[in-house]
């Protein structure tokens, strides 16, 4: 078996000594950040960043983060950007991966190529062209716009994932099916999506972390108090309050909450999807 | 019901041809057998009937329409794959009504009783809802065949079907099948490298080699009059014995003597002697004389041992043997290089070991020329 268990005494207590520092190494900036979300502002100003709050405020601080900060806004076009774009990211994606896949066209590899290829453009270059395109298009500072690049930007490396899932489905399934005369996207809907759901609910994760989590594109597509999401908004609390880091802390937890949520929903799927394909059966 | 008609059917994959110029008309109601070894482009020749893949020459004809244009689902024919294709995450019943539900109106309750048809004629009745995963082997077969029947096809396509199951269940399918097809009354086409089955089911063979037909024919045609070498040793369980053989013919025109070089002595030759009228062989031609592994024993007593009937006599020494019960295969070597090659002899389970009297008589004997093909004159049928 591998790996082999440890056996030998001191091995193992070198092993869990190792285990629990890198943990707790791991897990301290959490630590700090979840008390310091419920410290007052006075226990901050007396510099007791580690010890236990003096006084808990957590009430007054995440009360004020709703209230004053106006935080559920940015919440709610947080949740209005990443739902959408997560659907059709996906959406786009399995079509994509299903004709990728299942089809001898000309420009297959072509088409292919580039939805690898587009992963490995820096996006700090696209900065100043697509924020100019949004502009054009009459879609910067809106919700609307910002799900729609993160659309695009999340499109081809789900695609070059699901392309290479659909590929280990037996190929004589798609050809049964079209012998039988059923359509293409009934296909798509009845046979592929059912069996990519694993990997749908992988990359649904992933993709929503990576969205949620995104401050870059929301910086540059959306600052405005209409359509910035959590990310640029938890930014802009810095300004406002001359870093009130109780405040900042409380609502980098709210933010961090749903792609933890997401992922413990979907964690029994997540691991499934990303190890099956990688054998047969 | 329908029949159907290749031709000069070709199909090349990026300039490569694997199919070529196929001309075969199949009648309504015929249990038809592809066979050949891989690669022969027997499953192709399947895909282009079932519009899987399209031809690149030639036409093909389900009943009196011609169906290169159509697409796969409306050419009146069904195909069972060699792996099943089963849809993994439906039922049974899902997996039989997949294509109806897609591609019909029929009601749910036509749906149901045609299911219902199709799983009393399979025994699949009691396993309706169960899973794929949850079947054997033989059970995911019939599951693929039904989701062929209820589509109520023209024409049954059937690839492999049972090369994934054992040997029990394979001899199983092969009578049910035989049986199902007498059922239906329908047009099958079947393709199987395996010739036992060819010869067990097929109405007609028709045997491929290399993209090629090289024989169409009754099974018993094709095993009694091979028209070429290849068929000769394609068909038949142990293979046919070649061995290469110099013509003479006699000055009254009545015979030709074979001589075996591969056999036989200066003093004793293994000599052959054929009526000229049913042989088209030239004085001095090398030809290929085959055998069929249960023509050659004569220890048992039924030889004469008479020169007068034309039959080669020759002795072999055992090299191996295999008993399977009632009979054995003898494995022998050819004793005269450089034409030293295997003739598997079949007798009766009690033939004493050693050197094993042999011959083979005239109506037993095969002859190719040079070319590989079968030098036996046109009579009759042939």
């Amino acid at each position: 078996m591998f790996p082999s268990p440890i056996t030998k005494p001191h091995a193992r207590f070198a092993y869990h000594g190792l285990l629990w520092f890198a943990l707790v190494l791991w897990l301290l900036p959490l630590a700090a950040v979840l008390l310091t979300s419920v410290r007052t502002a006075a226990d901050i100003a007396a510099a007791n960043y580690w010890s236990w709050p003096t006084e808990t405020a957590a009430l007054e601080n995440y009360r004020s983060i709703f209230v004053e900060a106006n935080l559920l806004r940015y919440f709610f076009n947080s949740v209005l950007i990443t739902l959408p774009a997560v659907f059709f990211a996906l959406l786009f994606s399995s079509l994509a991966g299903y004709a990728l896949a299942a089809f001898n066209f000309r420009a297959n590899f072509l088409v292919y190529a580039m939805f690898i290829a587009g992963n490995f453009i820096p996006f700090q270059i696209l900065m100043i062209p697509v924020r100019d395109f949004s502009l054009q298009l009459g879609l910067y500072d809106t919700k609307t716009g910002l799900a729609i690049f993160h659309v695009a930007f999340q499109t081809g490396f789900c695609a070059f994932f699901l392309r290479g899932f659909i590929r280990e489905l037996p190929r004589e399934m798609f050809e049964a099916a079209r012998a039988e005369g059923v359509a293409e996207w009934r296909i798509y809907w009845h046979i592929v999506l059912p069996l990519i759901l694993p990997a749908l609910a992988a990359l649904a994760v992933l993709v929503f972390t990576f969205i949620w989590n995104d401050f870059f594109w929301g910086l540059i597509l959306a600052p405005d108090a209409d359509a910035r999401p959590i990310t640029v908004g938890l930014q802009a609390l810095k300004g406002t309050f001359r870093a009130q880091w109780h405040l900042l802390s409380a609502g980098s937890v709210i933010a961090a909450l749903p792609p933890v949520l997401l992922f413990f929903m979907l964690q029994k799927h997540f691991i499934s999807g990303l190890t099956m394909g990688a054998t047969k059966g | 019901m329908a029949s159907l008609s290749l031709r000069g059917v070709g199909k090349s994959f990026g300039g490569v041809d694997v199919i070529h110029d196929v001309d075969l008309g199949i009648e309504d109601g015929e249990f038809v057998v592809f066979v050949g070894p891989s690669g022969c482009g027997k499953s192709t020749l399947l895909r282009l009937i079932a519009g899987l893949e399209s031809a690149t020459a030639g036409d093909i004809y389900i009943g009196d329409a011609r169906v290169n244009d159509i697409a796969p689902g409306d050419r009146g024919a069904a195909m069972v794959f060699q792996s099943y294709a089963l849809y993994p995450h439906m039922t049974v019943r899902d997996n039989i009504s997949f294509g109806l539900r897609m591609t019909t109106k029929l009601s749910a309750a036509d749906i149901n009783r045609r299911v219902a048809a199709a799983a009393e004629a399979l025994h699949l009745t009691a396993l309706l809802e169960r899973k794929p995963r949850q079947l054997s082997g033989g059970q995911r077969q019939r599951t693929a065949i039904g989701r062929a029947i209820v589509r109520e096809p023209k024409v049954f396509l059937l690839d492999e079907p049972l090369s994934n199951l054992d040997a029990e269940l394979r001899a199983a399918m092969r009578i049910e099948l035989r049986q199902l097809h007498r059922r239906l009354g329908a047009t099958m086409i079947y393709v199987t490298h395996d010739q036992v089955e060819a010869m067990t089911l097929a109405d007609r063979i028709v045997a491929l080699n290399a993209g090629r037909v090289e024989q169409t024919g009754a099974p018993l045609e094709l095993y009694g009059r091979p028209r070429n070498r290849f068929v000769a040793g394609f068909i038949g369980s142990p293979k046919m014995n070649f061995f290469p053989a110099v013509a003479r013919r006699s000055g009254d025109g009545g015979g030709i003597a074979l001589r075996l070089t591969s056999v036989g002595g200066d003093a004793e030759p293994a000599e052959l002697v054929l009526p000229a009228a049913d042989w088209r062989i030239a004085d001095g031609e090398t030809v290929t004389v085959g055998a069929r592994p249960d023509a050659l024993y004569s220890g048992d007593g039924a030889d004469s041992g008479d020169n007068g009937d034309g039959a080669a006599r020759f002795t072999l020494t055992v090299d191996a043997s295999e008993h399977l019960g009632g009979e054995i295969f003898h494995y022998c070597r050819t004793p005269n290089a450089p034409d030293s090659a295997t003739v598997i002899v079949k007798a009766r389970a009690d033939t004493p070991p050693g050197k094993l009297p042999l011959r083979l008589r005239p109506t037993d004997a095969h002859v190719f020329n040079q070319t590989g093909d079968s030098c036996r004159a046109a009579t009759g049928g042939d």
